[in-house]
């Protein structure tokens, strides 16, 4: 153990964990560069690197990434990464009162307090964790994914939850498309090849959020609140002890979301933020949505803790927990690692080496992260008329750079314009992009898990407990937006008859 | 540097952005979501079932496309209500024609721009020292595209917008080329 502590200790390997925090951080702050792409693509710039670096650089790489999509999403209001959707809702509302460097400060803190939980709860419970995520089969992961559309839907539409999930119910329609991956027959693709491929949710993503906010800001005439100077950055000690339980109860979510086979980081935030607003005092719950620093914590140690958690079945089992997870898994592979069941017989010590690294890389992110807001705040005060033109060829890039298609750059363009007109008809966009994502999940697992029931009666299908609970909560959070959009109701119609309409 | 006049400052949350429309809008949303929803549930019946019914490739998309056309119906059935209970049938708000003619100029300008990489993409290699380097048809076409975007929205100086445009692609290009190993649109 001391051994592994004084190699992680040394220079080289803090400095290549320094680096990928760095490059983490920067690029999961550009808009639309998630952190499966920045894993994906820094896997090369690893390669050349010896075992034990590059371990160090990828983890880096992750965990700077995962935080970094704050950054923007709080001062620009575009989300660097799909799971800084709710720090974007809460952010940039603080953002634009002035605390936008409190609201940073408050993000860093909550996402080194959910990294931390994520490794304490990797390392100590990983039995229990483990026996947890395999009793999700196709089934539960069908409702699990359903859930997570819901809830976006539900938390993003306000007053109005149907739009919301009918926007999450159009980002499925849209991961419709391209080869289905059971019997590889093509979906609604009407002849073009190009189509084959589906529909990247990372293009999907950058037309949502970067272009279509391009669209909708740059020729408005209302000040955009880009702020020049975003004040104190560390958060009093204060603010941060008050919201230690909820920082702690999401960093238990967001580590559990996280060791899900496929639940990814999105999941982790938005169910956060959800669970956050049910368990909030009246006080605080009536600042949802409006920039409350405790729907930030929720969201941001979720998202953190979520790195912690998707480790489990991908150091474990070999399974990633989510998409950035394969692409360090596909660094390991390169690696000659080979992750899974005998881990600890294939390569003694490598797992508490991982943890350790993981460590670091936490607490260089949170050392980092203080030092790199201010470069950030530069580069996005510019005045909106040269800002928001700067970021239109890197969305070109964001987009292109997954597949290398010019084709992605048109779909993150009509996607762009899809975004602004659905603005105009007072849909949200976030569970779009959910529905994007989480529709190939509970397309496969939908009809894995229908096969399987196919001779059995429902009285089985019942007694799969997990499964029911979890359709229980569908139906817990239908039935909550249902009443939630008659009392919304309500109020309009006696504010009309105040006004004697 | 642009200061934000807080008295001028929109606070708008997710909550603003989305909710009620005027009748008018979200009757045209149902119309749409319908014909939309229709149009999938015959396209899904249309695809082969290679296995069991279970595991059909239509099978979500055609659930999916139902329960939409069930939430357009609902949708249109508020906006009807709304309208009976004496809400406007459009916002009473005017739209700044200004502001939408700019914001088509520029999604025109940014379809011009996506075409150019497409239409005029090339590739030359050539060395400076001994590091190889790459021109695509990216450098020409974003400093242009950008240059012509800025001048539209910011009408700053014009060797300022300039050398914005430039330095900002030549960081891009370099950055994503050199740093991250990613080509970049407008080559092959």
């Amino acid at each position: 153990m001391l051994d592994i502590a004084q190699q992680l200790l040394s220079p080289w390997l803090l400095i290549m964990t320094l680096s990928g925090v760095c490059l983490g951080i920067i690029w999961g702050a550009l808009p639309g560069l998630s952190t499966t792409m920045a894993m994906g693509l820094l896997i090369g710039l690893s390669a050349g690197m010896s075992q034990d670096a590059s371990i160090c650089f990828m983890l880096g790489v992750y965990t700077g990434s995962v935080f970094g999509g704050a950054i923007s999403a709080v001062l620009i209001n575009i989300p660097g990464t799909p799971d800084a959707v709710p720090t974007m809702i809460e952010g940039h509302q603080l953002a634009q009162r002035g605390e936008g460097g409190q609201a940073l400060g408050m993000a860093i803190a909550a996402s080194f307090v959910g990294g931390t939980v994520g490794i304490i709860l990797l390392v100590t419970l990983i039995p229990v964790i483990l026996t947890f995520a395999l009793n999700f089969k196709s089934w539960e992961m069908f409702w699990l994914a359903v859930i997570g559309i819901l809830v976006s839907g539900s938390m993003a539409a306000g007053t109005m939850p149907l739009k919301g999930w009918i926007a999450g119910w159009l980002g499925m329609l849209v991961a419709f498309v391209g080869l289905e991956t059971i019997h590889a027959v093509p979906r609604f693709t009407f002849g073009s090849f190009a189509l084959f491929d589906g529909i990247s949710y990372v293009a999907v993503l950058i037309g949502l959020f970067g272009m279509a906010e391009i669209f909708r800001t740059l020729p408005s005439k209302d000040v955009v609140a880009i702020p020049d100077k975003v004040g104190r950055i560390v958060p009093p000690l204060k603010i941060l002890a008050k919201f230690t339980p909820s920082a702690i109860r999401s960093g238990v979510l967001g580590t559990f979301i996280g060791a899900i086979p496929g639940a990814g980081a999105n999941v982790a935030s938005f169910l956060a933020y959800d669970i956050g607003k049910r368990r909030a005092k009246p006080e605080e719950k009536a600042k949802w949505g409006k920039g409350s620093y405790e729907a930030l914590v929720c969201a941001e140690t979720a998202n953190n803790a979520n790195i912690g958690g998707s480790m489990l079945p991908t150091l474990a089992l070999g399974i990633p927990g989510n998409a950035a997870a394969a692409a360090l898994l596909a660094a390991l592979t390169l690696k000659n690692v080979a992750v899974g069941p005998t881990i600890q017989i294939d390569h003694p010590g490598l797992i508490y080496f991982i943890y350790g690294a993981l460590f670091i890389a936490n607490v260089m992110m949170y050392l980092a992260a203080f030092a790199l807001i201010a470069p950030c705040v530069k580069l996005f005060s510019l005045p909106r008329g040269i800002l928001m033109p700067l970021i239109i060829p890197v969305c070109v890039i964001g987009a292109y750079a997954v597949k290398l298609s010019i084709f992605d750059v048109w779909i993150m363009f009509a996607a762009g314009l899809s975004g602004w007109v659905l603005a105009v008809f007072k849909f949200p966009v976030a569970p779009i992009v959910l529905g994007v994502i989480l529709a190939p999940l509970a397309d496969e697992n939908l009809r894995r898990s229908l096969f399987v029931f196919d001779d059995k009666s429902w009285g089985f299908i019942a007694s799969q407990w997990i499964g029911t609970i979890l359709m229980l909560f569908v139906l817990l959070v239908v039935i909550e937006g249902i009443l939630r959009a008659m009392r919304a109701g309500r109020a309009t119609d006696t504010a009309v008859s105040t006004r004697g309409v | 540097m642009s200061q934000a006049d807080n008295n001028k400052v929109v606070f708008e949350g997710e909550d603003g952005n989305a909710g009620y429309a005027s009748p008018a809008l979200d009757m045209i949303a149902t119309a749409f979501l319908l014909a939309l929803s229709v149009l999938v549930l015959v396209a899904s019946l249309r695809l082969p079932v290679p296995g069991n019914l279970a595991t059909a490739p239509g099978l979500l998309p055609f659930l999916t496309a139902g329960s939409l056309a069930v939430m357009a119906v609902l949708l249109g059935i508020s906006a009807t209500v709304r309208r009976r209970e004496g809400a406007a049938l459009w916002d009473d708000e005017p739209r700044d024609r200004s502001e939408d003619m700019h914001a088509i100029v520029l999604v025109v300008a940014v379809a011009v721009y996506i075409g150019a990489l497409q239409g005029l993409a090339f590739q030359y290699y050539f060395n400076i020292g001994t590091v190889p380097m790459v021109l695509s048809a990216f450098e020409p076409v974003t400093i242009v595209a950008l240059a012509a975007i800025i001048h539209i929205f910011w009408r700053g100086p014009l060797w300022i917008t300039a050398l914005v445009s430039i330095g900002w692609t030549l960081t891009l290009s370099l950055v994503f080329q050199k740093v991250f190993n990613i080509p970049l649109p407008g080559g092959f």
